[in-house]
């Protein structure tokens, strides 16, 4: 025997005796080697050589021992044998690499979808931690009253009197502190240093205890040294950048001017700016005694004694929630004895800061509120997208099932246990999830600015980081999904390993796995043509909304307020030069469009003695001449002012014609009085001379009232301006120009009327952008999903293809045969889908007074739009496999 | 010959070879050979035995190895120390010079000599 021969006869006596790595084999047979070219070198013959050396390894089965033992001393119970685990991410990274459209397809549609969902859960996590950040967010109470008018309407109002709330401490153990601050109107920030003034209605006159009693984040200062003066002022991250730039503004000086007196601040602090989901948004805090000097001499005192609710916003803390019941009860006493003659018909309200935000918005509150329902609308869509993507995953991982039996054959005649397997194919479908969760989560940190944008908040990742409970959560939903996303595929391999004893079972189960996948699709879209519809009918009524505002064209008018910040004379030398501005095609003067809330007087009624007896309450504007020209109204019957002042005239609107059962025509030339029994500003009768189509001024959630329009300014401090094509922005700052010419020192302050619109359906303007977005993507996966199935099935039925166009099966044949049975599929999908939409839609459309028209064609349109996109996804791909030449899908075998 | 019992050659096996390692990167047919060239054969062990310490030390990282293919086409498994392994074998020449001080001072005890 040759000494090769030898060798090799003592590593098959090593590999049949002993079970060691082959590692470990090849580098003892090294040894070997150069234990015998050693010997032999010393001069033995190679027989000599071997014999010698393999007795100086020494006793295999010791060593065997000994091996084993150094390995397993470092071996996790837990974890499989490292080999077999290696050997699962071996396969796990072919598999990947083989089916690398699937998995391109795969791991995008749930990146996306990740992404999307982290998204939506940002936004409802934030909005749902709406106040939470102040101490004691739970114990803290908002006090208000309810009004029931003459005309029997209640309405709920959040301001108070600042006298309210003295005494209630001192009187009741209950409260443990108290806090109030207003705000005023027609107020103007003076910057000395550069010499300009901002018209600002976000100053807070608060008490000292402001920043103890809310948490605000300080930049420069600290929160207690804060307010201990009158002239302490308090500015934001933003406003103090826009008076002093980069540097430190402690220490300067800034004044405040209103109706031409002074208050003089030193800034003591700055705050950041606010997170978003707070109601408290000021851009300056200051004392509220300092507010006091506003009012003059004559008024000293007057915030905190005077008993008749006015812009004063009452907190109280509170340390059982019982104590709602012994406040009440002291307001209404002390309304009892302060303001006998209202009393009656007020109703004092406390609400909790924390549900104020999704409680329905009232009157003169700082929060826009928002609903519930709009957030578990958002929740729902984010399921539907994780819905679409996780079917997508499961669907498509499954899908290679019948081309991984054979590897699944081949484990288990190797010996696989049934646990290993499924071990194998949770590990692939787990790390796949976690790739994309964790691409999902750098696209998140990337987005955000963009995000934040977009629905104009302030999310800030790094404050959420810390933030442990969202970080647990967020974990733990994280393993979870890729958990149950491992899961499906584990069992859908292995469930079916018991079962495949013949071909027969075999193709049964096949054809189980294909019902199984066609019931996904069939969910899919199902969601994503409700998706479609319902993006298409928000959509609509956002532009209903839009359109509705106050005719078509209002983007070119802009208000500008002139309401105290000079006299009458200065208003109308204003508007006499703005008349001459070649761009400026019409003006009126008059009160602030859209009104949120009051409109007019309250408790007006207006009689029409031609008619009959009866008082009406309806609204009224007060405008000059160029009222109907200005905002591009519709005259249905008469015609507009004679003049600018035509005092002794009305023009009424369709819904007040409607109110008097008479038509426009009818309703020229009837007498109106006007009855007023606390009449401020002025008392006038006069005839209508003109009925205008109605307009939407105030939202378009409530319905259009009866308005009476007077060609009056009185109590208009708003200057609309329609300007004509152009460069808006050139007239704008010639319009600033001759501004300080008139009113040299006082601001200039101006905005588009849409964007004033647009204030009224926040939250619907920024629902309306995430909205199309999400079910775009939604709709997107779905699709990406529909692709990758066709794009596999075409794959495994090339043979089957190829056997029928050798046999004479047209192209077109083919394209039938595959796109046959989506087209069934889909169609289930659109007989679920529209009653659902359908009805969730007209659910969504009750909120609305105005509502746009479910309409067949946005379902027919939706059904036909998912149908087309799907036949051409399921079309390229069943195109290829029946032009392919049937020689290339057979000659294989 | 001295033979060593099966436990004192296990324990020194650990600092044998990080010691030898030390040295410069070496393969397990020349390790064995430098065990029996500093030892001058008193220390013999079943080369075979190597291996599992030399395993065992790589699991523990201590040592790290390279499979190399020479020039005439051999694939050898070289083995390297590693900073913790420095660090270890530092830790058992302390042991080991401390164990033989406490010896030292046994041995040097006269009624021993006397009663050997």
């Amino acid at each position: 025997m040759s000494l090769e021969q030898e060798i090799k006869k003592w590593k098959k006596q090593l590999r049949s005796q002993v079970h060691l790595e082959d590692g470990v084999i090849m580098e003892l047979e090294e040894h070997l080697r150069d234990a015998i070219e050693h010997k032999m070198d010393q001069g033995l013959s190679g027989q000599e050589a071997f014999a010698q050396s393999a007795k100086e390894i020494g006793n295999l089965k010791q060593l065997d021992r000994q091996e084993k033992l150094a390995l397993e001393s470092h071996r996790n119970p837990f974890w499989p044998k490292s080999g077999l685990l290696g050997s699962f991410l071996k396969v796990g990274k072919r598999q990947f690499r083989k089916n690398g459209l699937l998995n391109v397809i795969n791991l995008s549609g749930l990146t996306v979808a990740f992404t999307a969902v982290f998204f939506i859960g940002l936004f409802v996590y934030d909005e749902l931690q709406f106040e939470r950040h102040h101490p004691d967010a739970e114990k803290i109470y908002r006090l208000g009253y309810t009004f029931t008018g003459e005309n029997g309407v209640t309405e709920q109002r959040a301001y108070t009197s600042g006298m309210w709330i003295e005494g209630l401490k001192d009187n009741l153990s209950v409260v443990e502190d108290d806090l109030r601050f207003l705000t005023l109107s027609y107020g103007y920030i003076r910057d000395k240093v550069k010499n300009e003034s901002y018209y600002e209605e976000e100053v807070y006159w608060a008490e000292p205890n402001f920043f103890q009693f809310f948490h605000f984040d300080f930049k420069h200062g600290r929160p207690e040294d804060q307010l201990n003066n009158l002239n302490s002022l308090i500015l934001t991250e933003t406003t103090a950048q826009l008076h002093f730039g980069d540097k430190n503004p402690i220490g300067q000086s800034m004044q405040y001017i209103r109706q031409g007196r002074t208050v003089n601040f030193i800034v003591t602090g700055v705050i950041f700016d606010p997170p978003s989901n707070t109601q408290f948004q000021p851009r300056y805090v200051a004392h509220i005694d300092a507010a006091d000097g506003i009012y003059g001499e004559n008024n000293r005192g007057w915030i905190k004694q005077n008993p008749n609710p006015g812009y004063v916003f009452s907190f109280l803390k509170l340390s059982e929630s019982s104590g709602q019941d012994l406040v009440k009860k002291q307001l209404q006493q002390l309304w009892n004895t302060t303001i006998p003659d209202q009393a009656g018909f007020m109703e004092p309200t406390i609400t909790k800061l924390v549900d104020i935000h999704f409680n329905p918005p009232i009157k003169w509150e700082q929060d826009d509120p928002i609903s519930m329902s709009y957030l578990y609308g958002l929740l729902v869509i984010g399921t539907f997208i994780l819905v679409i993507a996780m079917t997508n995953f499961v669907n498509l991982t499954t899908a290679q099932g019948s081309k991984r039996q054979k590897e699944i054959g081949l484990r288990k005649t190797l010996g696989s246990t049934r646990r290993q397997l499924r071990l194998q194919f949770f590990l692939e479908s787990f790390m796949l999830t976690m790739i994309a969760m964790l691409i999902s989560l750098l696209l998140v940190a990337m987005l955000l600015p963009e995000f934040n944008m977009l629905v104009e908040k302030n999310i800030n990742l790094q404050r959420l980081l810390s933030t442990i409970p969202v970080v647990v959560v967020a974990v733990l939903g994280a393993l979870a999904l890729a958990f149950v996303s491992g899961l499906f595929p584990a069992i859908h391999f292995t469930r079916k390993l018991r079962h495949h004893i013949n071909l027969n079972q075999l193709l049964k189960s096949e054809k189980a796995g294909a019902m199984s996948r066609n019931g996904m699709v069939v969910l899919q879209f199902t969601v994503a043509i409700i998706m479609i519809i319902c993006t298409i009918t928000v959509f609509n009524q956002l532009q209903l909304i839009n359109d509705g505002k106050l005719g078509a064209s209002q983007e070119t008018v802009i208000g500008i307020r002139t309401s105290r910040m000079g006299t009458p004379i200065q208003a109308q030398r204003y508007i006499n030069q703005v008349k001459t501005f070649t761009q400026v095609e019409s003006t009126t003067l008059g009160m602030h469009l859209p009104r949120q809330s009051d409109f007019g007087r309250i408790n007006t009624k207006y009689y029409t003695p031609d008619i009959d007896n009866e008082g009406r309450f309806w609204n009224k504007f007060n405008a000059d001449g160029g009222f109907v020209q200005t905002y591009d109204l519709t005259m249905l019957a008469g015609e507009d002012f004679r003049d600018n002042y035509d005092t002794t005239s009305y023009i009424i609107n369709e819904a007040a014609a409607r109110d008097l059962g008479v038509s426009p025509q009818e309703a020229i030339g009837l007498f109106i009085k006007e009855d007023s029994i606390n009449y401020v500003f002025e008392h006038s009768d006069g005839v209508i001379i003109g009925v205008v189509k109605d307009f939407v001024y105030k939202s378009i959630k409530e319905r259009i009232e009866p308005l009476v329009i007077a060609a009056n300014t009185l109590g208009g401090g708003v200057l609309s301006v329609r300007l004509g094509e152009g460069d808006k922005q050139g007239t704008i700052n010639e319009l600033r120009k001759k501004w300080s010419e008139v009113y040299p020192g006082r601001p200039f302050e101006y905005w588009f009327l849409n964007k004033e619109f647009d204030r009224l359906y926040n939250q619907e303007r920024r629902l309306g952008k995430l909205v199309p977005i999400f079910s775009g993507l939604a709709i997107v996966i779905a699709l990406l999903g529909l692709f990758a199935l066709t794009a596999y099935v075409s794959e495994l039925r090339k043979r089957e293809i190829g056997i029928r166009k050798v046999l004479g099966c047209s192209s077109i044949g083919i394209l039938k045969l595959l796109s046959e049975q989506y087209l069934k599929t889909i169609l289930i999908a659109v007989i679920i889908a529209i009653p659902t939409a359908w009805l969730a839609m007209d659910y969504w459309l009750n909120n609305f007074t105005y509502r746009t028209n479910l309409s067949l064609w946005i379902i027919l349109g939706s059904v036909l739009f998912v149908l087309i996109l799907s036949l051409m996804t399921v079309g390229v791909k069943s195109l290829k496999a029946a032009h392919a030449n049937p020689v290339d899908s057979l000659k294989y075998e | 010959m001295l033979s060593f019992s099966k436990s004192l050659i296990a324990a020194s096996s650990k600092p044998l070879i990080l010691g030898i390692l030390q040295e410069g990167t070496s393969y397990g047919y020349k390790i064995i050979q430098r065990v029996k060239e500093i030892s001058g054969g008193k220390l013999e062990w079943s080369d075979g035995m190597l291996y599992p310490v030399l395993h065992r030390l790589e699991k523990e990282g201590l040592v790290q190895s390279k499979w190399i293919r020479s020039e005439e086409g051999r694939h050898r498994k070289y083995y390297s120390i590693t900073e913790e392994g420095k660090a270890a074998l530092h830790q058992e020449h302390q042991n080991w010079v401390s164990i033989n001080q406490v010896m030292e001072v046994l041995w040097n005890l006269p009624s021993h000599i006397s009663n050997a």
